[in-house]
């Protein structure tokens, strides 16, 4: 039988690995792909565990309004390649947090880089 | 003994050859054992992987590369990406589990080879000793394979998977009739891997993706506990 060849074109990129993103665990279809959200903050809790690792960042805004947003990135033996710790974060560090929104409009991203004080970490 | 001999395997990508390089033609440079990272400009949160990972998975050409069977690409249609097993700390189908973004050490035993994945802590066992698949298999997650080599090439034959895990993540279905065929060959600091996918219940005929890894001699693969804190199940 005739097998069907696809190559490392675009095309190939788009039939299989189009699901198969970086961000493995789950995909990032919820998340918006051509919006980015940036907000600032303190963080108020940092998660370091599998599969994903969590920052979460309470902020102020303008009026002296309180949200919390939830920042969702890979897993930490990823993470860890790139210079991210288990104490990148720890609470009250300020942080500028970007990242794809959340489809759905709720507080959540997910995370493309997180600027501190000590530098920015993606 | 076993474990022993696979320790040993694996310092051979960066230090002396192993026993096992004498029956490769092309010398060490030729074997595959070491840890291979696929080499797709993505980055975890990044913007940058947006082509490889839409949010719309309905990418209208989809259907004009994979050679769907019309129930299965309905279902492929119909599927809700968040309802693939790997997001509920299930195993990933076999193409997601090659082809996923994370690290792959490849270590050598006597008759077998191993793939240990850093994604999800999945292991491989490749029996290349030439039994073949068992007469009477039970169909499992990531099915049973057999390995022979081809030349310097590793060809791999993996049958008897159970209809559960999704090839990607967005609800591309399979039976239990799944097939697949890959190739491993090392060319330098590179290993050129294929996978050829049949399934006679999902797809009108064979077709193969083609990716290369880059050797990643001095990274070792992290833990990866899905369990620890899913939020999505």
């Amino acid at each position: 039988m005739k097998v069907k060849e696809i190559g490392l074109s675009m095309f190939a990129l788009v039939c299989l690995l189009a699901a198969i993103p970086a961000f493995g665990h789950h995909g990032s279809a919820e998340y918006e792909t051509e919006q980015v959200v940036t907000v600032e903050g303190v963080v108020k809790q940092f998660e370091w565990t599998n599969p994903h690792t969590w920052l979460y960042v309470t902020v102020a805004n303008d009026k002296g309004e309180i949200a919390e947003w939830a920042g969702e990135a890979g897993a930490p033996g990823m993470l860890a390649r790139r210079g991210w710790t288990s104490h990148s974060f720890k609470p009250g560090d300020k942080v500028k947090m970007s990242g794809r929104p959340a489809k759905n409009g709720s507080k959540q991203m997910l995370i493309s880089k997180v600027q501190t004080d000590g530098g920015v970490l993606q | 003994m076993v474990m022993l001999a696979l320790a040993t395997s694996i310092l051979a990508q960066s230090s002396q050859p192993s026993k096992a390089h004498e029956t490769l033609s092309g010398g060490p440079d030729s074997d595959i054992v070491g840890i291979w990272m696929p080499t797709l400009p993505r980055r975890v949160g990044g913007v940058n992987d947006t082509l490889l990972d839409p949010a719309d998975k309905r990418t209208p050409d989809s259907a004009k590369v994979v050679p769907f069977l019309p129930e299965a690409e309905a279902r492929y249609k119909a599927a809700n990406p968040l309802d693939n097993t790997a997001t509920h700390c299930l195993p990933p189908g076999i193409s997601f589990l090659m082809l996923v973004a994370y690290p792959i050490a490849i270590l050598r035993a006597p008759g077998r080879v191993v793939l240990v994945h850093e994604y999800m802590n999945q292991v491989r066992w490749i029996y290349t000793d030439g039994a073949g698949h068992p007469k009477d298999l039970e169909h499992t997650w990531l099915g049973d394979s057999v390995g022979k080599w081809d030349g310097d090439t590793l060809v791999v034959d993996t049958i008897g998977f159970n209809d559960k895990s999704w090839l990607d993540l967005h609800g591309m279905t399979h039976s239990d009739e799944l097939h697949t065929v890959e190739r491993f060959h090392r060319r330098g600091a590179v290993l050129e891997y294929s996978l050829t996918i049949e399934d006679p219940k999902t797809f009108s005929q064979p077709w193969t993706v083609h990716m290369d890894y880059e050797a990643k001699p001095d990274w070792k693969i992290a833990e990866f506990v899905c369990e620890e804190n899913n939020k999505y199940k």
